[in-house]
């Protein structure tokens, strides 16, 4: 166990963009929040600027939280594209790197197998990085909340500042569950990228896309079906419909405001972990598909890891 | 005592070359092999089957355990150093200690700090911003710090100046070494490291032409520079290999009992470099 922990350290230590590009996307979100209060930037819908103070002073009453939650929930899917990015040229260069570099012989030098080496690498994809991503994310909504609030409390509503810590803690807890299934659903992405990074010689992005794209073209031509193309897109982006639900009545008015530019409307979902729904997922049977093709997947990692010789 | 590394009929073929024909070896305790091939003679596959970095055939034992599915467990107890320049260059020298400490259960990090100390590498450094001087000492300084039972060290010094190549033995043979300890070792800078062996193994062609103690060497083996007059009474002992130097032609002979080569000049113990010729030459010849 203790040898997991420092080999997780190790990933850490060997990939700063772990850290460094959900902390980038951060600051440069703050930085955003602090030129929109200070008024530098405008807010448009449509072509039309928004007037966001006197928009604020029509907020509907009592929905400053729900409202704080849509907003916080859009900075969460932004960190959660970053992260998806820092996952897939993690893992592409995961069992790569160090046979480029050369040093793999130093890593084999040491008491540690191949197996712990590998699972290392997944379960830094898997939980660690969704976990600095989350604290980041934490971090920067907290920062925004109270700039926001105290820039309306300014304009003369508390409500915002009132309303934020429940609202950090529901988009929190969304975002903690969100990273939670994806990374479970991801499992069989995870490990085709760990096996691309185990098998390539060179150019691993390649090795990693062409033969899936080389299946679908196939499959399209051969028997003019897209099976696999239909099971990939699931793969991708068929986790949050089955995790969440939403239905119409849980929206609620949050800002009607007519101005003479235009008319805006805003609805927002009264409390973010109502939407949490594992019951549908955990019944998938996608869900444990996936399993079996990661644990394939892995096993080969593995394998190559352990026994290709290519010095 | 059971021998620390044990083959029997090793074997390993790339295509129709064999890497290795059937190799036996034994390594004892406390012993410094050096493993001598020309290019391609199987020197290297033969310490990566050693380290279970390689498949290949026949038995093959170290520490009493088949490195092929105990690999692992095997490196508690070896400790190698392929080529020391290649260390992960993103590697910082304290992340270094910290990794080997939490990884290596035998690593002692107090004395990896004090061998540290004494060279100029700073712990905040990178492995990328030193020398390759500096990594080497890195390396040895983790390496030594560990207490195992076999080193094997493949080509240790190669591109390092001489400077740091003699202390690199130096540091080796005065800090390291001791009765518990084996090292193995393979180089192309055979006279550098002549002196420190206590055993010598020739490689070629996959197969082992020389396995002698240092001190049976000096038995076995004779070198003897021969005047013009008397050639074909030295090549009528049947030398195993000759060459001209300044004029005096100069034989090797193995086997040869001391009083029938007196009389033909002066005796020497040939170099390994010498008789690493004598035997690989002699053997196409």
């Amino acid at each position: 166990m203790s040898n997991m922990t420092i080999l997780l350290r190790r990933e850490l230590w060997a990939n700063p963009a772990i850290t460094a590009a959900p902390a980038i996307i951060g600051g440069l979100l703050l930085l955003l929040t602090i030129l929109a209060v200070v008024g530098a930037i405008s807010v448009s819908v449509g072509d039309d600027p928004v007037d966001i103070v006197e928009a604020i002073k029509h907020i509907e009453p009592g929905t400053a939280g729900p409202l704080m939650q849509m907003a916080l929930a859009s900075l969460s899917v932004t960190f959660n594209t970053v992260m998806i990015l820092v996952i897939t040229f993690y893992l592409l260069d995961a069992l790569y790197a160090d046979r480029k570099d050369r040093s793999i012989l130093f890593w084999k030098s040491l008491p540690v197998s191949d197996t712990q080496i590998v699972l290392s690498k997944l379960a830094t994809a898997a939980l660690v990085i969704p976990a600095v991503t989350l604290v980041i994310y934490l971090i920067t909504a907290f920062v925004i909340y109270l700039i926001s609030g105290s820039a309306v409390a300014f304009a003369g509503s508390t409500e915002v500042l009132a309303a934020g810590p429940g609202a950090l803690l529901e988009t929190t807890l969304t975002l903690f569950y969100a990273l939670l299934v994806q990374s479970l659903w991801y499992m069989p992405i995870f490990g085709w990228l760990l096996l691309a990074s185990a098998w390539a010689k060179r150019a691993v992005l390649l090795w990693a896309v062409l033969p899936p794209v080389a299946l679908m073209l196939i499959e399209d031509m051969v028997f003019r079906t897209t099976t696999i193309a239909q099971l990939l897109g699931e793969r991708v982006v068929g986790v949050f419909p089955l995790a969440f639900r939403h239905r119409g009545d849980m929206d609620i008015r949050v800002l009607e405001h007519s101005t003479p530019d235009g008319d805006l409307r805003i609805t927002a979902i009264d409390g973010l972990t109502s939407m949490i729904q594992p019951g549908t997922l955990l019944a998938s049977p996608g869900l444990y598909g996936g399993f079996v093709v990661a644990a394939i997947f892995i096993a080969g990692a593995i394998w190559l890891r352990r026994y290709r010789d290519e010095s | 005592m059971s021998p620390l590394v044990r083959a029997r009929g090793l074997s390993k073929r790339f295509g129709s070359v064999a890497a290795l024909d059937n190799v036996d070896l034994e390594i004892g305790q406390g012993r410094i092999v050096g493993l001598i091939g020309p290019n391609g003679a199987g020197k290297t596959t033969a310490l990566k089957a050693l380290l279970g970095l390689t498949p290949f055939e026949g038995e093959l034992e170290v520490l009493g355990r088949d490195p092929r599915r105990h690999r692992h467990t095997v490196m508690q107890d070896v400790c190698f150093i392929a080529d020391v320049a290649v260390l992960p260059r993103w590697l910082r020298v304290s992340q270094a200690l910290d990794l080997t400490e939490g990884l290596h259960p035998r690593f002692n990090r107090q004395r990896a700090e004090a061998f540290l100390s004494r060279t100029s590498i700073k712990t905040r450094s990178r492995v990328r911003e030193l020398s390759k001087g500096m990594v080497t000492q890195l390396h040895l300084a983790l390496v030594m710090a560990i207490d195992a039972r076999l080193l094997v060290l493949d080509e240790p010094t190669l591109g390092l100046d001489i400077l740091f190549r003699k202390e690199f033995y130096e540091t080796l043979l005065n800090d390291y070494f001791d009765q518990d300890r084996t090292i193995l070792v393979t180089t192309h800078q055979v006279e550098e490291i002549e002196h420190i062996l206590t055993d010598v193994v020739f490689i070629n062609g996959g197969r082992i032409v020389l396995n002698e103690t240092m001190d049976n060497i000096g038995e076995r083996y004779a070198e003897i520079a021969v005047g013009p007059e008397q050639v074909e009474q030295a090549r009528s002992l049947g030398p195993i290999y000759e060459h001209e130097v300044f004029g005096r032609t100069v034989f090797v002979f193995e086997g040869q009992p001391r009083e029938r080569l007196e009389g033909l000049g002066e005796r020497r113990v040939p170099g390994i470099a010498d008789l690493f010729v004598a035997k690989i030459k002699g053997a196409v010849a």
